[in-house]
Order: C-alpha cells, then structure tokens, then sequence
C-alpha cells in the first residue's frame, strides 16, 4: 500500500489541484453540476489508463506534444463554449463533455506517466 | 482510487429546486408591500421578482423569474428556491412559488443574489422573508407603513382604479422599485428611471421622467446611521441652483391633496418629502446633500419611498426604493 503510494505521488499530487479547482470553479447550473464532477473522475481513470498503454511504446517528444495539444486545446475551446453559451442545447454539453473528459483526462495521463518515469 | 476519493470530496454546491408553475406574464402587484423587480438584458433576457400579498386567507410571499427571451433561461436563485438546470431551460414565460407566510419580515434579505446562464454569471437580487420573529397569532396581517386603503381602489372616490395601458415603472441596475398606480386618469405611458446611491457625502440622483411634467417626492428615507435631509435644506437648495433643478424640500400636506395624502404610508405623512421636479425633458444630476456636517460619518441610503406626481401635484403612483447591497 505504502509502495503504491509513494509510486503515485505526481497523479495523487493532481488529484489535490484538481480538488482545489473544483472548489473554485463554477460548475454548470442545476443536475449537471454532479454529472461533471462524475465525469472529471472518470476522465482521471481513462487518462492514468492510457498512460500505461502507451508508456515506453511510443516517442516521448510525441506524447509530450499530444498531452500539451489536448490540454490546451480542449481547455481553450471547453471554456470558450463555458462562457460563450448561455443556454446550452443537447449538442453542445455533449461537447462540452467530451472537451471537458479530454482535458482532465490529459492532465491525469500526464502525472501517471511522470510517476512510471520516476519509478524504481 | 485515491483520485476517485479527492474527487467526491469535492463539495458540490449546485442545488435543484422544483419549478411550481408557469404563465406567460409576471404576477401583479396588488397590495402593499411593492414588489422587489429587476431586469437582466445582458446574457439573457429577463425579470425576476419577489412579492408579498395579503389576502384573506393570509399573507403570501412570491418569488417569481420571467424569461422573456426566445431562448431558454437557465438559473438558480437559492435563497428563492428556484432553479432551472441546463437540461431544462425555462422557456418564455414565468416560473413563480408562491407560499403562505404568516407574516413578512419588515426588512427584505438584501443578500439573495440570482445565478444565471451556465457558467453562474451573478446578479445581485433582494427577496421578502417571514419574519421569524412574529409571534403565530400576529401573522396575516397588513405590512405597517403602508396605506390603508386599497391601493387599487381610489380612496376619494371610491372607484377602482383601471390602470389598464399605462405602466410604471423605476429602474436602476442595482436597486429595485416598483410604483403602483392609484389613477385612472394617467397618461400612457410613464416612465420613470431612477436611481440614488450615496457616495462620499453626496445623494446621487439620475432621474429621467416622462411625461416631463411628472415630479417624484422622496419621503421617509431611511438611513443606516439616522440622518435628517431636512436639516440641509440649504444645501440641497445651493446644490439645486447649480444644477439648474427644481428641488422643494417640503411636508406632505403641503403638497398633496387629502385624498392623496391618504394613499401615502403613515411614515411619511409626518416626514419632509423632497420634490423632484424635471422641467424638462430629461434630467440627469447629482444633489449634494452635505450629510457629512454635522454628523461626522459616512452615510448610506438603504430605502425611501417615492410618490410620482403629476403637474398638479397629484399623486399618480407610489413605490419603494432600496438599496440592494447592505451597509
């Protein structure tokens, strides 16, 4: 236990910043508030698993400028329909979600694969 | 699963309320006290409010938001118990919760602010509240300060008061009004933008009303730390004359009528009124007050009731003005 850890210090790290954002940061009015906080774990989950996909298999210039592509664009254009919209319909929260998974996703992605690089 | 567990820590603060009914128009002010309105143009359109009625079954309290734009309108208003989520915008039309109080607390809670649009844009708002300190058998009746009468029955003749086409109304981005109009001879339509603040010592007045010939009294204005205007007549009047204003610092039965002065709320029957008058078109214009003689402290206008008079002094409409953010 005490192993896993110390061998996750940069995903545990992220998780706390992510903690302190939500603290912060208005969520969509009404149910769909719960709903994004639901799916910022979920994208933590499929980030910290891509990231043991494709450790050591691919080119780590080329997954450092994916993660960064995705973080920034997905942030950029998730904010911009954030406060751009003021009613969103069905189409665009799907969007929003989908940039939304995307983003926090790359952010987990990245700790995870910092914490394999780190680790013994 | 560490993740998993930060991330459930973290306090949702988003809120779902039921929507109690829907029309297509605002509820009417009927009865003293006035309702506490505004309107949002900007990132949506539309007004919210919140009134207290008295009926013969009791007192009610309302709370109401009335969107008036083609697109949906998503909001919450906690303190109001409203809310519409993303997923089910309010379309145009009203969504209000009306619910049985036994007795309106004297002060509204100035700190009821409205979110809107998804990502929350804030809006200050201000709603009536119980008054948790009345006792169970007080409730029901009529709010102290204000007439007697009927405000939709003429009290000097007795007539009802039609009302119909001709609308009033006082705006400002950050304070809320509404007049009631005990007139049927009233041309249409008025329109009365008004709005005070106190800053460094001076009451700010911007007012623009049409028909040009219409005054607004001020009367029984309620400071945060007592203060009487009356005692800086002169300088309301030096004030004035710079302004090129016509400004009548003056007592009620001065100047209306006794079949007006039985409209006004007993408050200001005893009270100075300050008398507005625009002379023209539109006036636009600061009155220093000079609080700060005599007092030595910073002075802030929380409430005063307005009476809207016609050429002759005739009392056409009353209503309330407050100041939304508390001192």
């Amino acid at each position: 236990m005490w192993s896993f850890i110390t061998e996750n210090k940069f995903v545990e790290g992220m998780a706390v910043i992510a903690a302190v954002v939500g603290l912060f940061f208005s969520a969509p009015l009404g149910m769909e508030g719960y709903f994004q906080y639901g799916l910022g774990v979920v994208a933590a989950f499929l980030g910290i698993l891509v990231a043991n996909r494709i450790y050591d298999k691919y080119n780590s210039g080329v997954i450092v400028a994916v993660i960064l592509a995705c973080i920034l664009l997905s942030g950029f254009f998730y904010l911009y329909l954030f406060y751009n919209i003021d009613t969103p319909g069905l189409p665009i929260q799907i969007l929003e979600g989908f940039l939304f998974t995307l983003f926090v996703g790359a952010f987990f992605c990245a700790a995870r694969l910092v914490d394999r690089s780190f680790a013994p | 699963m560490r993740c998993a567990s930060v991330f459930f820590a973290i306090p949702f603060f988003t809120l779902s309320y039921s929507a109690c009914s829907a029309d297509d128009t605002p509820p009417q002010d009927l009865h003293p006290p006035p309702a506490l309105t505004s309107d949002v143009t900007v990132n949506g359109k539309f007004r919210f409010g919140s009134d207290a009625e008295t009926y013969a079954n009791g007192t009610w309290i309302n709370h109401w938001v009335c969107n008036m734009d083609d697109e949906g309108l998503v909001f919450v208003w906690e303190k109001a118990r409203l809310s519409r989520p993303t997923g089910n915008p309010l379309p145009k039309g009203c969504q209000d919760d009306p619910h049985p109080v036994g007795k309106v607390a004297e002060q509204p809670d100035y700190d009821a602010p409205i979110r809107y649009t998804q990502s929350g844009r804030n809006r200050s708002a201000a709603i009536y509240v119980p008054d948790t300190t009345a006792s169970p058998t007080s409730g029901g009746g009529a709010q102290q300060a204000q007439p007697a009468t009927d405000p939709n029955v003429n009290p000097g003749t007795g007539t009802e008061n039609k009302g119909d086409g001709a609308q009033g109304k006082i705006n400002g981005n950050s304070r809320f009004r509404t007049i009631f109009l005990n007139s049927d001879n009233i041309p249409t339509p008025i329109d009365v933008n008004l709005d005070l603040s106190v800053e460094n010592d001076t009451l700010n007045v911007n007012l623009k009303v049409e028909p040009s010939y219409l005054k607004v009294a001020l009367g029984s204005m309620g400071w945060v730390q007592s203060g009487d205007f009356v005692a800086n007549v002169e300088a309301i009047y030096s004030a004035a004359k710079e302004k090129d204003l016509e400004v009548l610092v003056t007592e009620p039965t001065k100047v209306l009528g006794s079949e007006d002065i039985a409209w006004i709320p007993n408050v200001s029957k005893t009270e100075s009124l300050l008398l507005l008058s625009t002379g023209k078109e539109v006036f636009s214009s600061e009155i220093g007050l000079g609080l700060k003689a005599g007092i030595g402290a910073t002075m802030h206008l929380r409430t005063a009731t307005l009476f809207i008079l016609d050429g002759d002094n005739g009392l056409i409409g009353t209503g309330a003005y407050s100041a939304l953010t508390p001192e």
